[in-house]
């Protein structure tokens, strides 16, 4: 079938059955400035763990040595701090370092505050079982694909689902894990399901950054909406408390002037 | 095998990623994730100083910007 870029992203029909999707407004607000920003909710829970140890006001004592390690552990490492550092230089390149972080920062609060992002992130953590060393990772794939089918069952956005996935399960010894767990919940290989919302866009499958970036903005502009929601809900609620306080007021008055 | 630079402490070894001025970039070698931007006491090199303030934390962070680790990569 055809689908439109408008529906969020096109997501396809079989992933529409399961969220509410058709009672939201679609928006092409979404796609804004993508390039501009492709830092990760990993990345940033990342960023920020880094951030509080280098402003840690304790000295820290070390002892220095040399060492011979694996050839790829210091290009490994390396690209991991380019992950971080480059996602925020890009947008310092954009908009000034204050107004990028700024906005990072606000992102990622936002995007924290969705449930279906919540939900699906704790659906990994609760059957992941790591060490130190990343080489003893393990993950209970079955128990995260019956929590993810919870999750879809109950309503949570497909297009999130499958996006907080794609971040919570990014690294190359996590891609068979990933894979199974889309496979079995979404009916397709996780890459070539993105690439056809998008093949021209999407090139890269799941960790297309692109993807990342309109999902990421996709999350913002839905959790936004419903925190304008709840805040309109709230809102109502005061006004008619007010109003039937005001009905008990007049009534108290009249009382008293009653009497 | 590469010959590393490495700070031990907190019963961890951290890899100096890359040194720009008194700014040391480390990362735990067993996980990545674990990384931070500490200052070298010039008087003392086994002390490794905290960062002031989240204007010194952005400025260490544009300098590796602009030092492009891509292109140190072999």
């Amino acid at each position: 079938m055809a689908y439109s870029n408008e529906d969020r992203l096109g997501i396809p029909d079989f992933m529409q059955k399961t969220n509410t999707y058709h009672q939201r407004p679609a928006s092409s607000q979404y796609r804004r400035q993508t390039n501009a920003r492709n830092m990760t909710e990993d990345d940033y829970e990342v960023y920020k763990e880094m951030r509080r140890r280098s402003l840690d006001r304790k000295n820290i004592h070390a002892k220095q040595s040399r060492k011979k390690v694996d050839n790829s552990l210091k290009g490994q490492l390396k690209r991991h701090w380019k992950g971080i550092v480059f996602s925020i230089g890009l947008g310092a390149a954009v908009f000034s370092a204050d107004q990028a972080l700024d906005e990072l920062f606000h992102e990622a609060d936002i995007i924290n505050q969705n449930s279906v992002v919540s939900a699906t992130r704790q659906a990994v953590r609760d059957h992941e079982l790591r060490t130190d060393n990343v080489r003893n990772w393990q993950l209970n794939t079955s128990g995260v694909e019956q929590d993810v089918d919870a999750i879809l069952d109950n309503g949570g956005d497909p297009l999130i689902v499958l996006g907080t996935l794609g971040n919570s399960l990014n690294k190359t010894y996590t891609q068979d894990e990933l894979t199974s767990i889309v496979e079995h919940s979404f009916g397709e290989n996780p890459d070539t399901l993105v690439r056809s919302l998008n093949p021209e866009r999407y090139d890269e499958g799941i960790q297309d950054p692109d993807f990342k970036a309109d999902v990421r903005n996709y999350i913002v502009q839905q959790t936004e909406a419903d925190i304008a929601r709840s805040h309109i809900d709230a809102n109502s609620q005061l006004e008619a408390m007010l109003n039937s306080g005001q009905g008990i007021q007049n009534t108290g008055e009249k009382g008293m002037g009653g009497k | 095998m590469d010959e590393v630079e490495i700070y031990s402490f907190d019963d961890k070894d951290y890899v100096l990623v890359t040194k720009i001025d008194s700014y040391l970039y480390l990362s735990n070698e067993k996980d990545p994730r674990d990384m931070m931007i500490r200052k070298e006491d010039v008087n003392n090199p086994d002390l490794l100083l905290p960062i002031e303030d989240d204007e010194e934390f952005e400025h260490a962070l544009l300098l590796l910007t602009r030092r492009k680790l891509e292109t140190e990569e072999s």
